[in-house]
């Protein structure tokens, strides 16, 4: 087995017991953000090294990309919605007349 | 001189064929039969909307008619009707290829395509749905009506537009003829790699999304059930991520043909080749930004209303640059006035028209007004009938040469597509006064102030489906007493025109270099 | 000897193992597609329901949720080591770290199994039926676990379609025994596994690690 293989799966363990460990802390709204980015930082190692995205071509990059941003893009937008909605009214007029 | 058409010609050497142009044939037969079906559908609910009450069906009737005609007509019609017929045929020609990436992948397509259509169309039979091609919850998850075989029909059809869009990038990228540079690769070709790129990107999201609400409905799994905390608006948002993109999967193709042609008959070079390339581009990203027009009045939250209406202005942009460049090319070109050249007239008028009512639609206050009303029906019908159907009419006799071998009548060509858009804008103009005048859509009754303009509408709808009638009767009559056709009818520089009409099962014979580009038109012909 | 068919619309095999390896990756992107559409749910009910979210974490708790990620983790190591071996013509360790990649995949599906169990066991199903809801009240519990079955299902579901490419892969390496001529084809099954692999990463904080620090 490669050096860099083991390197890889090294950093990969590491990075899985950092969530592991974190995830006994109350970080409040920083814990989905956190989590995340462990996470991205994973699949980006799978995807560069195990999957050879280093020494791939352009269109190969390029289909990755452009699906990461439109994953995001869907994501982004519809939290965007649900977060930014107006509270529902305590009393609806019917309610506030009865 | 052999062609594709055979020998063999048993209907196993047919159904069964890996050759991307028979796979291009049945997906055109296949389309066209869908075409047919849902212009069956729209005529009839044309005859309903003659009188303000019921006409000659129920109100039920009129529910699943109209959710039929629309999921007949988007999916099993306008998604591959240009990619899947004339795309698949002509695209490794035009790159000098013997065939797509992955030939059996694309036989794949057409039965996934078959099969698609038969468990949609079973659920047609079985008893239609009623939910409109939308499918929105919660209503979709609790009708009554059988949704579930055109739920999961669609979600089958699905997987047959992303293989169609993964052959044809794949192919662009590694079969090109030797020597041909990304700047000689015709425009067609751009359109359909821009419209391959989001039919991969997008529709798995409708897939998933379908296959959630046929979990609601035949599972019971409250998803968007709000009595168990559902969202129905989150429906929305994964519906119309994909559903917008997906109009620009209908017009990309379209205006790929639309480049095409106008190089052809104004023998001119492309007034700007980047343009209409790069804007294709800007079409397919644009597209995917815009998807919260449709739900302004849905309850999304006004931020995301306005971030959506914004980007929806920026649409229109680039459409507006390959008008721009479209027209720029006829300007002064060597004009030669054939049917596919009329065709693209009647779309540039439409195109424009209701182009801009589209911008006008995606303005969330004026939405707000005409949301629902028969003004947005009125608007996409201009782009997808007035834009996509009527290149699709001018792919049909551009290529028809190419394809069957034969000429067809050139001047029933041009007094049919008069009628057609004689037919059209007298079908559907009117039902932007009617939008604007508050008639809603998907409405079985209406006032009868309404009346006028409906009857007028239904006129129209039967000199557009006589239109349609007569061209079919014409190009079948060609198949048999057409005559001939010679390698390059239209004397264009585009690469198809350089084998015989029709190609030979290998496309070409040795394997081709292209000396010239596409458009070469100021060089002398032979050269 | 295994020597690789060169299809007749191609000239040269690079170009058409780049076309492979350009399909398979499309596909993938378009795998990634399918899963935002759920993705895109979690997050925006998360925002509906914060509270039940985290409680719904820690019900899962970590346990078997992190032994799964490990089993996937080392499932891509042996697929990456696998394809590294097939490289420099060894047949027989590719063939033995494809089959191990093969049996972590199946023991994901039994911890999974396992983990599903428990939950139907304690009352807990999709569609919010089953006797757990009937003592959590508050909506947001159906949608969690709905998206729990939904998302660990879809995942599964394409763990098993990467377990058989591993094996196929494994069966192949052992019959045909093609040296570094076959890594071509191990690399795409290899490449289906570690998309596989990196969605789960995901789904592990999502519903097994965010759970407010409990």
């Amino acid at each position: 087995m490669s050096r860099t293989l083991l390197a890889v799966a090294a950093a990969l363990f590491l990075l899985v017991l950092a969530a592991w460990l974190l995830s006994h802390v109350d970080l409040g709204g920083w814990a989905v953000p956190l989590a995340l980015s462990i996470s991205g930082a994973k699949a980006f190692l799978i995807a560069w090294y195990f999957m050879e995205l280093h020494e791939a071509r352009t269109s190969v990059r390029a289909s990755v990309v452009a699906a990461i941003l439109l994953f995001v893009l869907l994501v982004g937008l519809t939290a965007v919605d649900v977060g930014t909605r107006a509270p529902p009214p305590l009393l609806s007029p019917a309610g506030a007349l009865r | 001189m052999s062609s594709y058409l055979g020998p063999p010609t048993t209907i196993r050497s047919w159904l069964f064929s890996t050759d991307h142009k028979r796979i291009g044939v049945m997906f055109l037969v296949a389309t066209t039969v869908m075409l047919a079906l849902g212009g069956v559908l729209a005529l009839l609910l044309r005859i309903e909307h003659l009188t303000p009450g019921p006409t000659i069906m129920q109100a039920a009737t009129y529910n699943r008619v109209f959710t039929l005609h629309g999921v007949i007509m988007v999916w099993l019609f306008m998604i591959p009707s240009i990619p899947a017929a004339f795309g698949n045929f002509v695209l490794p020609i035009m790159l000098g290829a013997r065939d797509v990436a992955f030939p059996r992948l694309n036989l794949a397509s057409f039965w996934i395509y078959v099969a698609g259509s038969l468990v949609t169309l079973a659920g047609v039979v079985a008893s239609g749905a009623d939910t409109g091609w939308t499918f929105y919850v919660p209503y979709a998850a609790e009708t009554f009506t059988e949704v579930m075989p055109i739920l999961v029909g669609v979600f089958i059809l699905g997987w047959s537009t992303i293989l169609t869009g993964i052959n044809f990038i794949v192919t662009t990228h590694t079969l090109r003829a030797e020597g041909m540079r990304w700047r000689e690769v015709p425009l067609f070709v751009w359109a359909l790699y821009g419209t391959s790129v989001i039919q991969v990107l997008a529709t798995p999201v409708l897939a998933m999304v379908l296959l959630l609400v046929a979990f609601d409905h035949g599972l019971g799994w409250g998803f968007f059930d709000p009595a168990r905390g559902g969202d129905v608006v989150l429906f929305q948002h994964l519906f119309w991520f994909y559903s917008h993109p997906a109009v620009y999967i209908m017009i990309l193709p379209a205006m790929g043909v639309v480049s095409e042609v106008v190089c052809t008959f104004a023998r001119k070079v492309p007034l700007s080749y980047v343009a209409i390339a790069a804007s294709t581009f800007g079409i397919a990203f644009v597209g995917f930004l815009t998807w919260g027009h449709h739900m302004f009045v849905a309850g999304m939250s006004i931020v995301d209303a306005g971030i959506f209406g914004a980007l929806s202005m920026f649409v229109a942009i680039f459409s507006a640059i390959k008008v721009f460049t479209w027209v720029g090319t006829l300007y002064r070109g060597s004009i030669s006035f054939r049917t596919p050249l009329a065709y693209v007239f009647v779309f540039l008028f439409l195109f424009v028209f209701g182009g801009m009512t589209g911008v006008a639609v995606a303005s969330t206050s004026l939405d707000v007004h005409w949301h629902d009303t028969y003004f947005v029906v009125a608007h996409f019908h201009f782009i997808m009938v007035g834009g996509t159907l009527t290149a699709w009419l001018a792919a049909l006799h551009y290529w028809w040469p190419k394809i069957t071998g034969r000429r067809y009548a050139e001047k029933w060509g041009l007094v049919t597509c008069t009628l057609t858009f004689l037919g059209f804008f007298t079908t559907f103009f009117p039902q932007f006064l009617l939008g604007n005048g508050g008639m809603p859509r998907r409405y079985y009754l209406y006032d009868e102030t309404y009346q006028a303009l409906h009857v007028l509408s239904t006129a129209g709808s039967w000199a557009l489906g006589s239109a349609f009638a007569i061209t079919l009767v014409y190009l079948a009559w060609s198949l048999v007493y057409g005559e001939r056709a010679e390698g390059n009818p239209w004397g264009s520089r585009s690469y198809e025109w350089l084998t015989s009409s029709p190609p030979p099962p290998h496309n070409f014979d040795g394997t081709p270099v292209f000396r010239h580009s596409p458009y070469d038109y100021h060089l002398p012909p032979g050269s | 000897m295994y020597a690789p068919r060169l299809e007749e619309h191609f000239d040269e095999l690079p170009k058409q193992r780049h076309a492979a390896r350009l399909g398979v990756w499309i596909f993938l992107a378009s795998e990634l597609l399918l899963f935002a559409g759920l993705f895109a749910l979690y997050f925006g009910y998360r925002l509906h329901y914060p509270e039940v979210f985290i409680e719904g974490v820690v019900h899962n708790g970590r346990g078997l949720g992190t032994l799964n990620t490990c089993l996937l983790l080392l499932g891509s190591v042996a697929a990456a080591a696998g394809v590294g071996e097939l490289r420099r013509d060894r047949d027989g360790r590719a063939r033995i770290l494809f089959a191990l990649g093969t049996l972590l995949a199946l023991a994901f599906l039994g911890v999974k199994g396992t983990e599903y169990a428990r939950h139907f066991h304690e009352g807990i199903a999709p569609g919010g039926s089953g006797a757990f809801f009937a003592a959590h009240r508050e909506p947001g519990w159906p949608v969690f676990f709905t998206l729990y079955f939904a998302m660990t299902g879809l995942h599964a579901i394409h763990v098993v379609i990467g377990m058989l490419l591993l094996g196929a892969v494994a069966v192949w390496i052992g019959r045909r025994r093609p040296g570094r001529a076959g890594a071509h084809r191990a690399e795409l099954a290899a490449l289906y596994w570690h998309f596989v692999d990196a969605v789960w990463v995901f789904l592990w904080p999502m519903f097994y690690l965010l759970g407010g620090g409990r």
